[in-house]
C-alpha cells in the first residue's frame, strides 16, 4: 500500500534541553491515538530506561501516526526524533536529513538558548522548513512575545506562523499540527525511479537481525527484493518491511516519501551506518545520497571489570550492547594494573557515560574506566607509524623519533559578550585562532584549530562554566599534527600504574603533574602504610604528595550488646569498597583514574 | 520449661534510675531471683541520679557494679554534650556508692569532641583516674547524619587526632594499672567485665524491654525500641545466625579482645578451622603486623584493634 504523498508530512522536533520536548511528542501521540492509554507511559519516545531518567534523548526514534486534520482530510505523519547531544550530532544530521520540515520548539519563559540555536542551524542547513512553536504557555512565568521576539532576531526566521502553546496541558498542540499540515512540504521523490534510501537509525533485534530505520526517497521497497547497500557494498534480500506506529506493523511497501523500517538478515550493525544508502541490486541508482560520514571513534578509554573474574561477563555484555550501537568498538586489552579489559572506542564523553552507565545498570557489572584518551600517532625510529590510543603503549623516548596528534576544528557559537572568555579558554588549551565571523544580531561564531585531546579533558563544561551556558560547540576531525608531547606516569608506591598513564603537552607537563598528585591524594583514602604518589615524565619524577597511613577506624561503641547494628555498619562500608581495585597493597576508588579529567582550569 | 540461673545482669540502657523506687525494688527483686551465687550485677546511670538513698537502694538490692557515664570532667565539654551533672556530681556519687557497698565502679569518658586538644584530653583522664575507679570505658564522639550535631555541621575527629587521645587515654591509665582488654575497656587485674565479655566471647543473653537486644538459640534479636509497638508486643527484629554470619559474628567479637579468642573455641562455635577458613588473609594480616597468632589465641595487636573494621573486613573477604 502506498500513501498519496501529498498527504505525508516528515518532520521532527528540536529544541533545547529542558524545552519540553519529550512532553510535546507524547502529546502528539496522543492527539493521534497512536498509543493506547493504558499502554501510555511519560515520554513513549526515549524507550531506554536512562534516556528516562536524564532527560536526554540518545537513541533516535520514528513512529509514523495518521492525523485527520480540521478540513477533513487524513495525514500520515511521520515524526522522527533526535538526540541533542554534541557527540550525536552527525546521526542529529541525518535523521534531520529524512524530514521536510521541522518543529522549533522554545520555553516561553526561557527564550531561546544554545541548543535552540544549534540544532535550528542544523535545520535550516538540511533545508528544512522551520515551525516555530513556543511551548510551557500555561506557566505563570511565561513570556511568549519575548520568547517570539529572541526567535525572530537571533535565529533569524519569521514567526508570523508562530504557535503558542502548553505541551503539559494540551492547549495549542493541535493548532501546532494544523501548522504543520500546513507549512511543512509533503515529500517529493519519483517511486517510479530505482530505490534510493536513507537509513538513519538501526537497532539490532535477536530474531531478524539488523532493523534498519529509513525514509525512502526514491522508488520502492518491498520484501523479497535484493538490496544495495552502497557504502557497504552489500548485498541483502529484504525479510521484512513495516511502519512503527509506534509498534512494528508490516506493511507489503514503502515507497518514496515514506518513512519505515526494513529487515534484510543483517547480522552486524557496523554494516549499517547512519546516513548509508540504500539502493536496488540490479538497478542501482546513479549516485549515493549526499552527507554519508564514516564515523569513527574520537575518544578511548579502559573498561575493566573491578572483580577480575567478571571479564566474560564484560565481554558478553559489550558485545550485546555493541548490537545496538553502531558507534560502539572495543577490543581486548591487559593491564598490569588492572588486569583484562578492553579498549574501547566512543564518538565523544556522552557517548562513553552512557556505554559505562548501561553496561552498570543493564547488565549489573562494577566497573573502572580509565581516562579517555585520544588516538595519537607516533614516527618511530626507522620511520614506522603507529597508533597509540592507549598512553602506555607509547614507545620509550629513545625509540621516538616524533607524535602527533588529532586537531579538530571547533565552532564555537556564543552570543557576542562571552567571545573574550571563549577566546581565552581556547588559547589556554592550545587553540590557533581561526576566524570570528558575526551573525545576525548577537551571534558569534569562534573558529579554533583545537587538539582534540584539550576537549576531551572537560572543554565542553569549562566552556559552558564561562558562557553561562550559552556557547554550544561542534567541531570536525581536520587532521594529525606534530606536537611536543610526552608520557606522564602516576607511581603508587613507587610502581607505575598503567591505568593511570596519559600523554600530556610537554611544557604543561609539571603544573599538570603536581595538579593531578594533589588530587588524587585526596581521592585515595589512606591506607595501612604511607604511599608515596608521584608523577615522572620519561622516569623522572615531576611532583610527589604522600597519602599517609591510616591510624583508627574501628567504631568502638556497641549499645547494650546490639551486635547486629556493628554488624550492619561493617557490611555498608564493605559495599562502599566495591568501588574500589586493590591495586597490589594499595586500594584505589575508581575516581582515581577519571582524576585528570577534573582538574580545574587553574589546575593546569 | 526449667528455671533459668544467670552468671551476670545488666540493668541499663537509658536511665533505669528514673524508675520509682518502689518500682525499681520489685524490678531489682526479680531480677536477684534469678541468679547464680557468684554473680555480677551491674546498673548503669548518669551520675546526677546516683544520690544517697539510690546508692543504698541499690546495695541492699544486691547490685554490686555500677557503669557510670562521666564523659568529661570539663564543664564546657559536658554542656556541649547537654549533660547536666559536673566532675564534683560524679565525685559525690562515687562516695555514695562506696559507702553503700558498691566498689565496682566503671566511669565511661568520651573523646574526640570537636576542637579537642590533648591537654584537654589529658585533664579529663587524669581527673578520671583520680576517683579510683576499678573500671572505665572510653568512646569517641560519633555524630550520625540527621542528628543535631551533624546539622550544626559539626564533624567527626579525623583518625590521627582520634588515635593521639585514645593512645594518650591508655598510657594513662596503664601507668595506674589498668589494661586495655577490649577495644574500648580498661580495668584494673580481676575487673574485666564479666558481662560485657559475654557479648565479646560470641555467648549467648536474654535481652529484656524495650529495645534491649538479645541472642538466644543461635538468634540475634533486638526489641521494639518505641513505648507503644512494644506494648502491643509488636514483632522484633530477628536474624537467624547462618554458618557464614555466625563466622563473622565471631570474628567481630571475640576480636575486639585483646587476649583474641583460642583456635578450639572458634572450632567449638564455628566448626571449622580458623587457620583453614581465613588462610589467605590472616597470612597477610600478621604480615602486617594487625593480627598474631600465639600458639593457643589468635589476636589483634595494638594497631590491629584500632584498625579491626578493615580487619574483619579483609578476613569477611574470604567468606564467599
Amino acid at each position: 500500500m502506498s500513501y498519496d504523498q501529498s498527504k505525508i508530512r516528515n518532520f521532527s522536533v528540536v529544541a533545547h534541553i529542558d524545552h519540553g520536548k519529550s512532553t510535546f511528542c507524547d502529546r502528539i501521540l496522543e492527539l493521534t491515538g497512536a498509543v493506547e492509554a493504558r499502554t501510555f507511559h511519560n515520554q513513549y519516545l526515549d524507550e531506554m530506561p536512562l534516556e528516562q531518567e536524564r532527560g536526554i534523548t540518545i537513541k533516535l526514534n520514528a513512529v509514523s501516526v495518521s492525523y485527520k486534520s480540521r478540513d477533513g482530510q487524513e495525514y500520515l505523519f511521520n515524526l522522527i526524533d533526535t538526540p541533542g547531544h554534541v557527540d550525536f550530532s552527525y546521526e542529529v544530521s541525518r535523521s534531520l536529513a529524512a524530514c521536510e520540515g521541522a518543529i522549533l520548539l522554545v520555553d516561553a519563559t526561557q527564550g531561546v538558548e544554545a541548543q535552540t540555536m544549534s540544532n535550528a542551524y542544523l535545520a535550516i542547513d538540511n533545508d528544512l522548513m522551520i515551525v516555530p512553536v513556543i511551548n510551557k504557555c500555561d506557566l505563570p512565568s511565561a513570556q511568549p512575545e519575548v520568547a517570539k521576539k529572541e526567535v525572530e532576531e537571533r535565529i533569524g526566521i519569521s514567526v508570523a506562523d508562530c504557535v503558542e502553546c502548553s505541551a503539559k496541558t494540551g492547549q495549542g498542540v493541535q493548532d501546532v499540527l494544523e501548522k504543520v499540515v500546513e507549512l511543512v512540504p509533503p515529500p517529493d521523490g519519483d517511486p517510479e525511479a530505482p530505490l534510493k534510501a536513507l537509513i538513519f537509525d538501526s537497532y539490532y533485534d535477536s530474531y531478524r537481525g539488523v532493523i534498519v530505520l529509513v525514509r525512502i526517497k526514491e522508488g520502492r521497497v518491498k520484501v523479497g527484493q535484493e538490496i544495495l547497500l552502497m557504502a557497504a557494498n552489500k548485498k541483502y534480500i529484504v525479510t521484512e518491511v513495516g511502519i512503527r506506529t509506534p509498534k512494528e506493523r508490516p506493511v507489503s511497501e514503502l515507497s518514496a516519501g515514506e518513512v519505515g523500517y526494513l529487515a534484510a538478515n543483517v547480522k552486524d550493525i557496523k554494516d549499517v551506518f547512519p546516513g548509508e544508502t540504500i539502493t536496488e541490486a540490479t538497478r542501482p541508482c546513479a549516485e549515493p545520497l549526499p552527507g554519508y560520514r564514516r564515523i569513527n571513534p574520537m575518544v578511548y578509554c579502559g573498561l575493566y571489570p573491578v572483580d577480575t573474574r567478571k571479564y566474560e561477563d564484560l565481554k558478553d555484555a559489550l558485545a550485546k550492547l555493541s548490537l545496538n550501537d553502531s558507534s560502539l568498538v572495543y577490543e581486548p586489552e591487559s593491564s598490569k594494573a588492572l588486569g583484562f579489559g578492553f579498549r574501547c572506542g566512543f564518538l565523544g564523553l556522552l557517548h562513553m557515560d552512557v556505554v559505562q552507565e548501561r553496561l552498570e545498570r543493564e547488565y549489573g557489572l562494577d566497573l573502572i574506566l580509565t581516562a579517555p584518551s585520544v588516538s595519537y600517532r607516533a614516527k618511530v625510529q626507522g620511520g614506522e607509524v603507529v597508533e597509540i590510543s592507549n598512553p602506555s603503549e607509547m614507545p620509550s623516548p629513545q625509540s621516538l623519533v616524533s607524535i602527533s596528534e588529532p586537531y579538530v576544528d571547533a565552532s564555537i557559537l556564543t552570543p557576542k559578550e562571552y567571545v573574550g572568555p571563549v577566546m581565552d579558554l581556547c588559547t589556554s588549551r592550545r587553540g590557533i585562532y581561526k576566524d570570528i565571523v558575526f551573525h545576525e544580531e548577537d551571534r558569534v561564531e569562534v573558529l579554533y584549530s583545537m587538539p582534540l585531546s584539550e576537549i576531551v579533558f572537560n572543554f565542553f563544561d569549562s566552556l559552558k562554566g564561562s558562557t553561562k551556558g550559552y556557547a554550544s560547540l561542534d567541531y570536525t576531525f581536520s587532521g594529525y599534527r606534530e606536537s611536543d608531547l610526552a608520557k606522564m606516569d602516576i607511581l603508587l608506591n613507587g610502581d607505575v600504574i598503567d591505568a593511570l598513564s596519559s600523554i600530556v603537552y610537554r611544557p604543561d607537563a609539571y603544573k599538570r603533574g603536581l595538579a593531578l598528585v594533589s588530587k588524587l591524594k585526596t581521592i585515595i583514602p589512606k591506607q595501612l602504610f604511607e604511599i608515596p604518589i608521584q608523577a615522572a615524565i620519561n622516569g623522572k619524577v615531576v611532583a610527589r604528595a604522600d597519602v599517609k597511613s591510616v591510624r583508627k577506624d574501628v567504631l568502638a561503641k556497641c549499645y547494650g550488646g546490639d551486635i547486629s547494628r556493628k554488624k550492619k555498619l561493617l557490611e555498608k562500608q564493605k559495599e562502599g569498597k566495591k568501588r574500589m581495585k586493590a591495586i597490589g597493597s594499595v586500594e584505589v576508588p575508581q575516581e582515581a583514574f577519571m582524576a585528570i579529567l577534573s582538574l580545574d582550569e587553574k589546575d593546569g | 520449661m526449667k528455671p533459668r540461673s544467670f552468671a551476670t545482669a545488666y540493668v541499663g540502657g537509658g536511665t533505669p534510675s528514673s524508675l520509682p523506687h518502689e518500682l525499681l525494688e520489685r524490678l531489682l527483686a526479680a531480677v536477684f531471683e534469678k541468679l547464680e551465687d557468684s554473680y555480677e550485677w551491674t546498673f548503669e546511670g548518669n551520675p546526677e541520679d546516683f544520690d544517697e538513698e539510690l546508692c543504698l537502694l541499690l546495695g541492699k538490692a544486691g547490685i554490686n557494679r555500677v557503669s557510670m557515664g562521666m564523659q568529661s570532667a570539663r564543664p564546657l565539654a559536658l554542656s556541649f554534650l547537654g549533660r547536666r551533672h559536673g566532675f564534683e556530681t560524679v565525685g559525690r556519687a562515687v562516695s555514695s556508692l562506696r559507702a553503700a557497698g558498691i566498689k565496682n565502679i566503671s566511669l565511661d569518658l568520651i573523646y574526640g569532641l570537636p576542637g579537642e586538644t590533648l591537654d584537654e584530653v589529658r585533664y579529663d583522664i587524669e581527673r578520671l583516674l583520680s576517683l579510683n575507679p576499678t573500671h572505665f570505658s572510653t568512646y569517641s564522639l560519633e555524630i550520625h547524619e540527621g542528628t543535631p550535631l551533624s546539622r550544626k555541621g559539626i564533624r567527626e575527629a579525623s583518625d590521627d587526632i582520634l588515635a593521639e587521645h585514645l593512645s594518650l587515654i591508655e598510657e594513662e591509665g596503664r601507668k595506674r594499672g589498668y589494661a586495655r582488654y577490649e577495644i574500648s575497656s580498661f580495668a584494673l587485674p580481676g575487673y574485666q567485665a564479666r558481662h560485657n565479655i559475654a557479648y565479646w566471647k560470641d555467648d549467648e543473653y536474654v535481652g529484656i524491654g524495650m529495645g534491649a537486644a538479645g541472642y538466644e538459640d543461635g538468634r540475634r534479636y533486638v526489641n521494639p525500641g518505641l513505648l507503644i509497638p512494644y506494648l502491643q508486643k509488636a514483632p522484633r527484629s530477628e536474624e537467624a545466625v547462618d554458618s557464614r554470619s555466625g563466622k563473622e559474628y565471631f570474628l567481630l567479637t571475640n576480636l575486639r579482645l585483646a587476649e583474641g579468642f583460642a583456635l578450639k573455641d572458634y572450632k567449638a562455635k564455628c566448626g571449622g578451622s580458623f587457620l583453614a577458613d581465613f588462610e589467605a588473609s590472616f597470612k597477610e594480616l600478621s604480615a602486617e603486623g594487625l593480627l598474631a597468632y600465639d600458639g593457643t589465641n589468635v589476636k589483634p595487636t595494638e594497631r590491629g584493634m584500632n584498625l579491626l573494621d578493615r580487619v574483619l573486613l579483609r578476613l569477611y573477604n574470604d567468606l564467599r
